[in-house]
């Protein structure tokens, strides 16, 4: 049984592991923790796995328990949030690491800006847009109902475009 | 100056975002073999499971503080050996290398802690001993509100720093977290659903005096029943019929059913060796100057106990590792742990740095 276990979460690693680190990479906005904190969720999974009642999908509950691990990674954080804050957003201007993570150029603008928004914002477009997870499926890994699901995806976009506005990234139409 | 910005913000540029964000094969990997490294460390801490406790969707309580800690937890373990006496060998083991002295006629300092924290009255959870990501720490998890945390969190942390002070295990570091007290939540209709199969199928078996170790029952797509019975049980299309008509009775026949079966002489051995690397570790992984990173084991095909330190492949290490092995298979020979190591031929394996083997 504990092989099959172990093996499960090495398939569910080779399949979801990619997806979880881009999904915590846009939300800590720190390479390295979050690699640290997809480590976290699939140690996470594998000590709760006699839990997961597959209500959802396997990859649902992965990113359930990756938002978990992130907002827990946050509060310990809190006392220092403010400058961490601060720091995180310096290290965001910079290029990633090529040897951890690679981004390619015409993505680099809405990476950033991305990382500007309000969390309730980034959290639904990352999970609806860029995961392409249902409102669903959204509602459960952020623990939220589905109306607010809804309600913030609907500002959510407009708050992307208006920060690439202010960011200078925008294509200003020609008349 | 703006710039131009090389698409209309819709799904696409999003999806693209998705597809041009690459997580570097070569640290994906590093990961994974971190990952599988701590799963194993884990897998060596775990008591072996058998009949009766594993119905899935039942919560238990030890369990849960498993998932909390997101540690390795050694409490009542059932590896205690506080009662042993040292014998004459192991004295002789003990005058060579006083660590394994010492940890013969100690519990695993989790325990200790444990119940000295218990004896003094304090809501604590849970208390393990944790290896996650090389880093060492000894955790303790408080069970109450935010204020009743505060209150006794400085006291906790002294005599925790004091249990390790005591035992030189300069190791490890303290956390200290609170737990939010546990609340029984009412099963849902599935779960009650899946209860009821899981009960069925168990008392059908053991009415057909069928032998079975494990039953679980899932919902997902496919919904499938998983059933462990051991491998002298041959049976199996009988027991498959049985199982098929009560998920008839329940209306789920379409759920498929895998059987596996478990050499039980092997999952025995299992239990044994990962108590035996507990012991074993218990020192060698709280002291920082024996360069243990990790202790672990495979029964598989034939025992072999792991120890990975983080020194450098040289002359004097290999030396080390030598003396250490010899140390090890003489503490394993005492009376003591013969009851736990039986006839069983075993290897102790010691790798260094890079996973290159030390002996």
């Amino acid at each position: 049984m504990e092989n099959t276990k172990k093996e499960e979460i090495e398939r569910w690693y080779d399949e979801h592991s990619d997806a979880l680190l881009k999904f915590i990479l846009m939300l800590v906005k720190d390479y390295q923790q979050a690699e640290d904190l997809t480590h976290e969720t699939f140690v996470k999974a594998y000590l709760s796995y006699d839990l997961f009642q597959q209500n959802s999908s396997e990859k649902t509950w992965l990113f359930r328990i990756a938002h978990n691990v992130t907002i827990d990674y946050f509060r310990k954080q809190k006392p220092t949030s403010l400058l961490k804050d601060f720091l995180l957003s310096k290290k965001d201007q910079d290029r990633l690491p090529q040897e951890m993570i690679e981004l390619k150029e015409t993505s680099l603008e809405l990476y950033q800006a991305l990382g500007k928004l309000k969390d309730s914002h980034r959290k639904v477009i990352l999970l609806r847009k860029v995961q392409g997870f249902s409102v669903k499926d959204t509602a459960t890994i952020l623990g939220w109902s589905e109306s607010k699901v809804k309600s913030a995806q609907f500002r959510a976009i407009p708050a992307l475009r208006k920060q690439l506005v202010k960011d200078g990234y925008v294509y200003e139409e020609t008349v | 100056m703006k710039k131009p910005f090389n698409s209309y913000i819709d799904d696409s540029s999003l999806e693209k975002l998705n597809e041009e964000l690459i997580w570097k094969p070569t640290r994906k990997q590093k990961h994974k073999q971190r990952l599988l490294e701590t799963i194993n460390q884990l897998e060596s801490a775990q008591p072996v499971k058998y009949k009766g406790n594993l119905f899935s969707i039942k919560q238990n309580r030890l369990l849960r503080n498993v998932v909390y800690c997101g540690i390795a937890l050694f409490i009542l373990s059932g590896a205690f050996i506080s009662l042993a006496f040292v014998s004459p060998a192991m004295a002789q083991v003990a005058a060579k290398i006083p660590y394994l002295g010492q940890l013969f006629k100690q519990k695993p300092v989790s325990d200790v802690l444990y119940q000295e924290l218990e004896k003094k009255g304090y809501k604590t959870a849970s208390v393990g001993q944790t290896y996650y990501g090389g880093k060492k720490e000894l955790v303790v998890s408080v069970e109450g509100s935010e204020k009743y945390f505060n209150k006794v969190r400085e006291d906790i942390t002294d005599i925790a720093s004091k249990i390790l002070s005591k035992r030189q295990y300069d190791a490890y570091t303290f956390k200290i977290e609170r737990m939010e007290p546990y609340v029984y939540t009412e099963p849902n209709a599935q779960e009650k659903k899946i209860e009821k199969i899981q009960t069925d199928i168990s008392t059908e078996l053991e009415k057909h005096q069928y032998k079975f170790l494990l039953a679980n029952v899932s919902f997902d797509s496919p919904p499938r029943v998983e059933l462990e019975i051991p491998n002298t049980e041959k049976r199996v299309e009988e027991i498959k019929a049985v199982i098929h008509a009560v998920l008839a009775e329940n209306k789920t026949e379409n759920a498929s059913i895998k059987i596996k079966k478990i050499n039980l002489k092997k999952r025995d051995q299992d239990g044994r060796w990962g108590n035996i690397v507990t012991d074993v570790g218990e020192d060698l992984l709280g002291k920082e100057k024996y360069h243990v990173k990790m202790v672990g084991y495979s029964v598989h095909p034939e025992p072999q106990v792991l120890i990975y330190t983080s020194l450098s492949i040289s002359e004097d290490n290999k030396k080390f590792a030598s003396e250490l092995e010899e140390m090890i298979n003489e503490f394993l020979e005492t009376k003591e742990m013969k009851n736990k190591v039986k006839d069983d031929s075993y290897q102790v394996l010691i790798y260094g740095k890079g996973k290159k083997k030390l002996n």
